[in-house]
């Protein structure tokens, strides 16, 4: 690695050109309705010769880690961490290839040469960073106690309901304006919110004894790092055009909101629900990570460009204050259609969160009460039908109506073609009705199972064990008795969907429904 | 912080968070020397490093105390995530607050 990177760089980015023998409309396929000069710049400057050294340097460090914790078996993890990854790594799966497909789009959709070349590395990051989950999937399948759940981890985030709030984003994503995906993805997602996961859960991955998910965290973020500078040099490259202000704040407006929503909250629920042993809060990680070092030390200054605050700025700053509490209720009262073992929080952890979010107790109190005097199969009852069933799902985020806090829903509902669709802020109503197409054809999870008997939703979502009835599923880690889909059967508990009509009367009259 | 409100300050604070181990331990010991401000923090599996306004990482100072070559990509192994602008050149890494349009 001895050439000079600079000299190299200079020389390298005056070659360019454009085809004679295609048209520009034919060969960028998709057209932006962003303006992109010429003359950009990677502050990266990464070649493909430095890029495949640094990344096998990467790799030999990485499963040399893996191969010593297959050897040694030694490591006695934490039951709620290996049990959480279950959700936690199907999903991010699934999102690293989908951002893998984006950069294919930029690239070609985006013009400046410079831009180009860190569009097609991260090609290959992504492609790398699903292997590595995957192959920590296959670690951890053949190396925890209890593999269930993590053999249909692939799947599962293709058909559960939780698993819709990455698919939404994600397909969000995917279908807008490609260089809008690289504002979104880029510099909101990447740059503002994987850190707090990558990096900040880093440290709970090596505390609950899980190095593998520590070294796979740390070792995929050392390439976010060049894909925040991707999406900085984008960002520096459309300022330089006056044309694209309003429309990067446009693009900031609604990808700070989705970015929270779709990833953020998920990250908040990991950091409160899934560590055993608590230090820094959810709430204390977004002010770090998120207020601090995005927008105090970056989007701030921006404003000498002409970009304002995020229009949803203050709401999402409303949102963190009760995120993981609120998802928590929703991941834990509907745990039947989830593909882990659940470990309820105990006394002590009430306590922490008391101290952390002080009023914790007298929103959320009840909820765990509740929860804590449902968890046997030979009584019969279901936590979620017991505090009203499932609530509506929001057409945009896909998270339910109980947001930000079950007993403060923000949710609202319309009518459109017939369709009753459901929201659950004034958000994501604002970027429905921006672009009502884009959103309005996902299958929420009523639109799937409606009417069905949840033991059937179970069946058909596969979701049991190899005997074929007991289910993946269970509301504490050891259970005094498994719960299968007899017992689900037997609770008599019909999804229903609080948006349904009969004869033009929403049944059950809110959509805000399984609320403590 | 529990109690307060969540906030939004403008920052000029830098900084990196590198995997830990003999290569992130010289980064730091090189840092401290040359950066009084500056804020070393361990945590279970990373190594912070922050400072005001701007550092920079001297490749040549860092492969003096591993005693061995050392370059940037390799640094980049081990950097996980950094706040600030940053800019990778031959013999050293700079991050600085500021932002800069290029013209």
């Amino acid at each position: 690695m001895a050439r000079s990177l600079t000299k190299a760089y200079e020389r390298v980015k005056n070659i360019d050109w454009e085809p004679s023998y295609i048209s520009a409309a034919d060969k960028y396929v998709e057209a932006t309705r962003f303006y992109l000069p010429k003359k950009a710049l990677d502050p990266f400057k990464t070649f493909i010769r430095e890029y495949f050294l640094m990344e096998r340097e990467k790799e030999s460090r990485h499963y040399a880690l893996l191969e010593a914790a297959s050897r040694l078996q030694g490591s006695n993890p934490e039951p709620r961490w290996m049990e959480g990854m279950k959700f936690a790594l199907s999903n991010l799966s699934a999102i690293e290839y989908s951002a893998g497909r984006q950069m294919g789009r930029m690239a070609r959709v985006v013009a400046p040469m410079e831009l180009r070349q860190g569009y097609m590395m991260q090609v290959l990051d992504e492609m790398r960073h699903t292997q590595l989950e995957l192959n920590a999937l296959r670690h951890h399948m053949r190396s925890w106690q209890d593999p269930s759940g993590y053999d249909i981890a692939l799947k599962a985030a293709g058909n559960s309901v939780g698993a819709g709030i990455f698919r939404a984003l994600a397909e969000d994503f995917s279908t807008c304006d490609a260089v809008e995906t690289s504002l979104g993805l880029q510099v909101l997602i990447e740059t503002a919110y994987s850190n707090i996961f990558f990096v900040g859960l880093s440290s709970a991955a090596a505390q609950s004894g899980d190095q593998v998910m520590a070294s796979t965290m740390l070792t995929i973020q050392s390439d976010e790092s060049r894909h925040m500078a991707n999406g900085y040099a984008t960002l520096m490259t459309l300022l330089q055009d006056d044309r694209n202000i309003p429309l990067i704040q446009e693009a900031f407006d609604k990808w700070s909101w989705r970015g929270h929503m779709g990833f953020e909250v998920g990250l908040s629920l990991f950091a409160d629900y899934f560590v055993k042993h608590k230090t820094e809060s959810a709430r204390e990680m977004s002010q770090r990570w998120l207020l601090d070092d995005f927008y105090g030390g970056f989007y701030k200054k921006l404003a000498k460009y002409g970009i304002k605050e995020p229009r949803w700025l203050p709401d999402v700053i409303r949102n963190s204050e009760w995120a993981s509490h609120t998802a928590a209720v929703y991941l834990f009262g509907a745990w039947p259609v989830f593909y882990h073992r659940y470990d309820p929080i105990d006394e002590r952890e009430m306590e922490w969160f008391e101290k952390k979010y002080p009023g914790w107790y007298s929103h959320y109190g009840k909820f765990w009460e509740a929860y804590q005097q449902m968890t046997d199969a030979d009584a019969g009852m279901l936590v979620t039908k017991e505090l009203g069933g499932l609530p509506a799902f929001c057409q945009v985020c896909q998270l339910p109506w109980i947001f930000p806090r079950p007993d403060a829903s923000t949710g609202s509902t319309i009518e459109r073609e017939g369709r009753t669709i459901a929201f659950c802020s004034p958000a994501c109503k604002s970027i429905f009705e921006n672009d009502p197409n884009h959103y309005s054809g996902f299958k929420t999870f009523y639109d799937l199972y409606d009417g069905w008997d949840l033991a059937d939703v179970i069946v058909d979502l596969g979701y049991v064990r190899e005997d074929g009835k007991t289910l993946m599923a269970q509301p504490v880690l050891e259970p005094r008795r498994m719960w299968t889909v007899d017992d689900i059967r037997r609770c008599r508990y019909e999804v229903t969907s609080p948006l349904r009509k009969t004869a033009g009367v929403s049944a059950g009259g809110s959509p805000h429904s399984a609320v403590p | 912080m529990s109690t307060e409100k969540m906030w939004i300050e403008e920052r000029d604070i830098v900084g990196v968070k590198l995997i830990a181990g003999e290569e992130a331990e010289a980064a730091a010991a090189v840092i401290s020397e040359s950066y009084p401000d500056a804020v070393i923090e361990r945590y279970p599996a990373y190594l912070s490093i922050e400072a005001p306004k701007e550092v920079v990482f001297d490749l040549r100072q860092i492969s003096e105390r591993l005693g061995r070559p050392y370059d940037a990509p390799t640094f980049l192994v081990i950097m996980s995530s950094y706040h600030g602008r940053i800019n990778v050149d031959d013999d050293r890494i700079t991050l600085s607050s500021e932002i800069v349009r290029p013209e």
